[in-house]
């Protein structure tokens, strides 16, 4: 297409949105807020996915053991553990240790412990994780390895706490995905609106243009961008208010969850990118509607 | 430059609004297809700029045939024709300039070429100094003119116009005639559907097409005036 022609078709896409401004203005902000509810969803997500990987990083794994199992075997099994590529590092924490531990912890009433005939608490291994390596799946397969491992007792981690926020997360991605769903289908439907009307406002010149020789493409393509313009319009307002909106809400939290959701990787570049290319897709795909109902012959 | 060979159109069931329509047009001609109102005139330019399709029979035009004519290469037949209507059919809130550009725009053409062209033509239609002026502040003389010019303005093989004169008074009438008789001294084909057989005496030279009831009863030099003109009315 001559660069020409597109600047005409973009000088039309112009005209097209000044045929209604106020029409022109209730698309943008409709758009513009059902790609903020969709981006919301999307954002609690992510934030949520972060934290997950980040804290599940620093989860240590407490591997507790029978009694009956002896220093060699301990020794044994811990640095066999060791060499396991998702474990960081392992601590060796013995019964007598653990029982100086919880006595530090009870301080004036250490006393209670004096009547116990022997000492209740087990030896344990902590396992330290490596980055990356304490995703949803590979816990589970970890821990249950070391449950089936001779001489284990019981294994630790935050299970429940993990379990909540996986929930928590699958929850919002299903309510996000149906919602934000919706809301978009709704756009899509107000933009190929907005497109209709302007083509019922330009009927007459549409007529004349058809008369004197235009092609399908001729007409249709300012149609197309002014769908485009809407969508992308709409689309970056959006991706503004998003921005403004996790950098009000991120200022207000402790600085450690601030550092742990990583405001950078969730409102990337590259998520911004995409949301103006959903803008777009949006736009284009609603005038392309009303275009395919109203532009027959 | 137009071949139309037993043409029917119906638009509803056995109604026919053209029946059996045989008819050439040659190349520089200028016509007068003529007949009462509902004679099947309107439907015949339709048929010619395909804005709509016979139900039977062949039409050809600058050797196109209109019946084979994939609907995509309907723009380019459109581009050979420049058509005139009674009601103008401006864009009343755009300038005179605005309304001949348009045709030319549609074209691709670049923006020195649409404005030294537009110019001309409106030169030729005797609006120059009007190019500003909002279309709908002109007088009805002044707006056939510029739809007379947005018409020639993309320098068409042939001229359609339906009851060009039906909406002006007499002085009018004669400016516009003589309009169309310039246009088809340039080597254009001019196709004037009237009632009105009075225009007919204005042109010497003209051929002449008459339609009664879609069909045609008369065509020829203007000799077929001799037919009754009473049988014609109503």
């Amino acid at each position: 297409m001559p660069f020409r022609l597109t600047g005409y078709f973009l000088k039309k896409a112009l005209e097209h949105l000044l045929v209604n401004p106020f029409l022109s203005l209730v698309t943008l902000s409709t758009i513009t807020i059902s790609l903020v509810i969709f981006g919301l969803f999307g954002l609690v997500y992510l934030g949520v996915h972060q934290l997950l990987n980040r804290w599940g990083d620093e989860f240590s794994v407490t591997v507790y053991l029978q009694d009956t199992v002896s220093q060699s075997d301990i020794e044994k099994m811990r640095s066999e553990l060791a060499r396991w590529p998702e474990v960081d590092g392992v601590t060796y924490t013995s019964k007598a240790q653990a029982m100086a531990w919880f006595r530090s912890q009870l301080q004036a009433y250490a006393g209670i412990l004096d009547g116990l005939k022997e000492n209740p608490l087990p030896a344990s291994l902590d396992l330290k994780l490596r980055p990356g390596k304490a995703g949803p799946g590979t816990m589970d397969q970890l821990v249950s390895r070391l449950q089936q491992r001779p001489g284990v007792a019981e294994v630790h981690y935050g299970q429940r706490w993990l379990a909540r926020l996986r929930v928590f997360m699958e929850m919002v991605r299903l309510v996000g995905m149906t919602v934000g769903g919706l809301l978009l289908l709704a756009t899509v439907l107000v933009v190929s609106n907005t497109v209709k009307l302007t083509f019922y406002a330009r009927q007459a010149e549409l007529e004349i243009m058809r008369l004197v020789g235009a092609t399908d493409v001729f007409i249709k393509a300012p149609f197309l961008i002014e769908g485009l313009l809407h969508g992308l319009g709409g689309a970056a307002l959006a991706a503004g208010t998003l921005m403004l909106l996790s950098h009000l809400f991120l200022s207000r939290l402790h600085i450690p969850l601030r550092l742990a959701l990583a405001p950078d990787a969730i409102v990337s570049p590259l998520l911004v990118a995409a949301f103006l290319g959903m803008g777009v897709l949006v736009g284009l795909l609603g005038s392309v509607f009303s275009l395919r109902r109203f532009l027959r012959p | 430059m137009i071949q139309i060979y037993h043409v029917f159109k119906a638009y509803t069931g056995d109604q026919y609004a053209l029946s059996d329509v045989t008819l050439e047009v040659e190349k520089g001609d200028f016509l007068f297809l003529i007949g009462p109102s509902g004679a099947g005139k309107s439907t015949l330019l339709k048929l010619i700029f395909c804005a709509e399709e016979a139900t039977r029979g062949q039409i050809l035009v600058d050797g196109v045939n209109l019946q084979r004519l994939r609907r995509s290469r309907i723009p380019s037949l459109r581009r050979k024709i420049g058509v005139v209507f009674q009601d103008f059919k401006l864009l009343g809130d755009r300038t005179v300039f605005a309304n001949v550009a348009l045709a030319l725009e549609v074209l691709g053409h670049p923006r020195s070429y649409i404005d030294k062209k537009v110019r001309q033509v409106l030169r030729l239609v005797g609006l120059e100094g009007k190019e500003r002026h909002l279309s709908r502040r002109l007088s009805g003389g002044e707006q056939q003119r510029v739809a007379i010019a947005r018409a020639v303005a993309a320098d068409p093989l042939l001229v359609l116009a339906d009851e060009p004169t039906g909406n002006l008074d007499e002085e009018i009438t004669m400016d516009i005639l003589e309009l169309f008789r310039e246009i088809n001294r340039r080597g254009t084909t001019v196709v004037v559907a009237t009632h009105n057989r009075d225009l007919i005496e204005r042109v010497p030279g003209a051929k002449v097409a008459m339609l009664r009831q879609g069909m045609l009863v008369a065509s020829g030099a203007r000799d077929v005036l001799t037919l009754p003109l009473a049988a014609d009315a109503g």
